[in-house]
């Protein structure tokens, strides 16, 4: 049996202990805290204390008020408080909704799974160069070219007809290429491919032919990014060829919403709304894929942090709630009912009015889920005076994703969707999840 | 030439009694080796919080170690045990998730796409069967396996009839042993054909 043992033994090995310069921090630490500065206090040697009196603490009563005032003063000024009352009361109404789930579930993990749904159609184009472009599509149409059926025969004995073959299939390729988008994903893919711990979920066109791909990486931006570069790569384009930029994007002065909390993260964050601003304003945030830390410069950024927090599975229902409280906390959030996006599903909007497009979360009234982003930009007639109408941007729509809680349900990978363009897709999900409650 | 020979754990903590910073000594010799079984347990971010806490709940109890036993180890594992146990949900969802995708979740992230490429379904399925033991069945099997302290030394660290622990080594032994024979046969004789990660 001693077999058993010694393969537990291997089992997490590589872990090391800390070098010599983290046990003397921590030694010091360890010293500071409780040799030189002991947690019980010696009562009966310290020096005798004044008495207290009712008319001694006066002043610091006094004082104290003061420092309150000051304090609320500043934070008022700093902060401010919800643009108006009514905002404030739906945002104090979606909040308790999103609260009330606590009773009704508990905080996901990342032993548990989700059964997601996509609300809202991405429409983010990845900008090529022609040059790149033709680059591209000569390395496909080598790789395709290499894997010919008919390969064998033809090399080295009709040269003519190999380079008509590649010259051909280089040109539908080239073709092609221009109206298959490399990085045309479901929406689904985006927030389920990550380090969960769980299982990686993997998508892959089912009539595309493309092949199973790594969920994340730390080589590109996303996972979407990834995707498409993984695809370059698998045809032979070596990296750095296809300089990756999001078109629809690019312009957008903050991708922080498209950060993908990982379960830790969330859990290392305080369920309170003032703390929480207070964290996502001073602490630089961990982008695990793109290699970047960040910190929150202003509202605008804090709001979209916000939505990738009430995007994430692993927020607790609690912490979603304060964190809807602390988008009304910004200045200039102004909340409408009966918003829609881009795809006419309407809920409570919350609009940051003070910048330009106004980014505008959509929120389910009924259960608190997020529907989608809108950007809204005024109406060109109001600029002729008439009433401003806010548009969202169709093209900018972003992943509208909401998850249900789901127990993991050991199975074959079959989870198969039509996509928005018609086409199937087929999510290896490792395991087939079913929500909870069922 | 007069020799100084250095005191033993028990005389260390004896002396730290009146002299307070003689327990730096032991913290120097025991700390790595706690944070690293910690630390294999939970992941760096608690091994820092709960080794250095192992180490200030040693020190406020240093009166009641028997100083007649040379070695500390056992008795600062012991804390370390009963710290862990207040995050053993933690230990197995990190297991389990380990287990389901072969990423370590107390890794950081390039040592995990190291050690997802590295990891084996066999090794998976070791690290299932772990997360399925009960909390006293992997305290034991981890303190033997991990912090290699023998049975009498395990027996100390958890305040137990020395023939508990060797019953719980053998249950853990067993159930671990069962699933790997179960796993081998449903996912036959080369388990790395298992579908994970890809």
């Amino acid at each position: 049996m001693s077999d058993v043992l010694e393969m537990v033994a291997e089992i997490r090995g590589e872990v090391s202990a800390p070098d010599e310069a983290a046990v003397a921090a921590a030694r010091a630490a360890f010293i500071a805290a409780n040799v030189e500065r002991p947690a019980t206090r010696d009562f009966a040697s310290s020096p005798k204390q004044p008495r207290f009196t009712l008319r001694r603490a006066l002043p610091l009563f006094g004082a104290a008020g003061v420092i309150a005032a000051a304090a609320l003063i500043v934070v008022l000024l700093t902060t401010g408080p919800a643009t108006n009352v009514a905002t404030a009361a739906r945002v104090e109404r979606i909040a308790t909704i999103a609260e009330r789930q606590a009773r009704q579930i508990d905080s996901l993990d990342s032993g548990q799974y989700l059964l997601t749904r996509s609300q809202t159609v991405a429409t983010i184009e990845f900008e090529f160069t022609q040059e790149k472009l033709d680059e591209i599509s000569r390395r496909l149409a080598e790789a395709a070219s290499r894997s010919h059926p008919e390969r064998e025969f033809f090399e080295g004995t009709d040269s003519e007809r190999i380079d008509a073959i590649r010259a051909d299939e280089s040109r539908r390729l080239a073709e092609s290429s221009k109206h298959i988008p490399l990085h045309a994903l479901p929406a689904t893919e985006i927030d389920v491919s990550r380090r969960v711990g769980s299982a990686t979920w993997i998508n892959a066109e089912h009539e595309g032919g493309s092949s199973s791909l790594p969920g994340s990486s730390t080589e590109y931006g996303s996972p979407r990014q990834e995707r498409a570069a993984e695809k370059l790569r698998a045809a032979g384009v070596p990296d750095g060829i296809a300089e990756l930029k999001e078109a629809t994007v690019a312009a957008e002065s903050s991708r922080f919403d498209k950060f993908t909390w990982t379960a830790e993260q969330i859990r290392m964050l305080p369920a309170d709304r003032r703390l929480l601003a207070r964290r996502l304003r001073s602490e630089p945030i961990p982008f695990p894929l793109v290699r970047d830390d960040r910190t929150v410069k202003n509202d605008e950024e804090l709001f979209h942090v916000a939505i990738g927090l009430l995007r994430s599975p692993f927020a607790s229902p609690h912490l979603r709630a304060e964190t809807m409280r602390m988008i009304g906390d910004i200045p200039g959030v102004l909340a409408t009912p009966e918003a829609a996006d881009a795809r006419g599903h309407t809920g409570l909007g919350l609009a940051l009015t003070t910048v330009s497009p106004r980014p505008q979360l959509v929120l389910d009234e009924d259960d608190s889920s997020v529907i989608g982003v809108n950007y809204m930009v005024d109406d060109p007639a109001s600029a002729a005076g008439e009433d401003a109408v806010a548009l969202p941007l169709a093209e900018r729509a972003r992943l509208g994703i909401s998850f249900e809680p789901a127990i993991i349900v050991d199975g074959e990978p079959v989870c198969r969707e039509t996509g928005e363009n018609g086409k199937t897709y087929e999510r290896f999900c490792m395991s087939q999840v079913r929500p909870v409650g069922e | 030439m007069v020799m100084i020979a250095s005191l033993d754990d028990g005389q260390l903590i004896a002396e730290s009694i009146d002299d307070a910073e003689r327990f730096g000594e032991l913290f120097d010799r025991h700390f790595a080796p706690v944070h690293r079984f910690i630390r294999r347990r939970l992941g760096l971010e608690l091994a820092d919080e709960l080794a250095a806490e192992t180490f200030a709940r040693a020190f406020k109890a240093r009166q009641t170690y028997d100083v007649t036993k040379p070695d500390a180890g056992p008795w600062l594992y012991g804390i370390a045990s009963n710290l862990m146990r207040m995050h053993a949900r933690t230990e197995v969802r990190k297991l389990h998730a380990y287990a389901r995708s072969g990423v370590d979740p107390i890794d950081d992230f390039e040592a995990a796409v190291d050690s997802r490429i590295s990891a084996g379904a066999s090794r998976l399925s070791l690290v299932a069967a772990l997360a399925k033991l009960s909390k006293d069945e992997r305290d034991v099997m981890l303190l033997y396996a991990w912090a290699e302290l023998s049975l009498t030394q395990i027996a100390e660290a958890l305040e137990l009839a020395e023939g508990t622990v060797r019953s719980r080594l053998s249950r853990g032994r067993k159930k671990v042993r069962d699933h790997l024979a179960i796993d081998q046969f449903k996912f036959g004789e080369n388990p790395d054909s298992r579908g994970v990660n890809r």
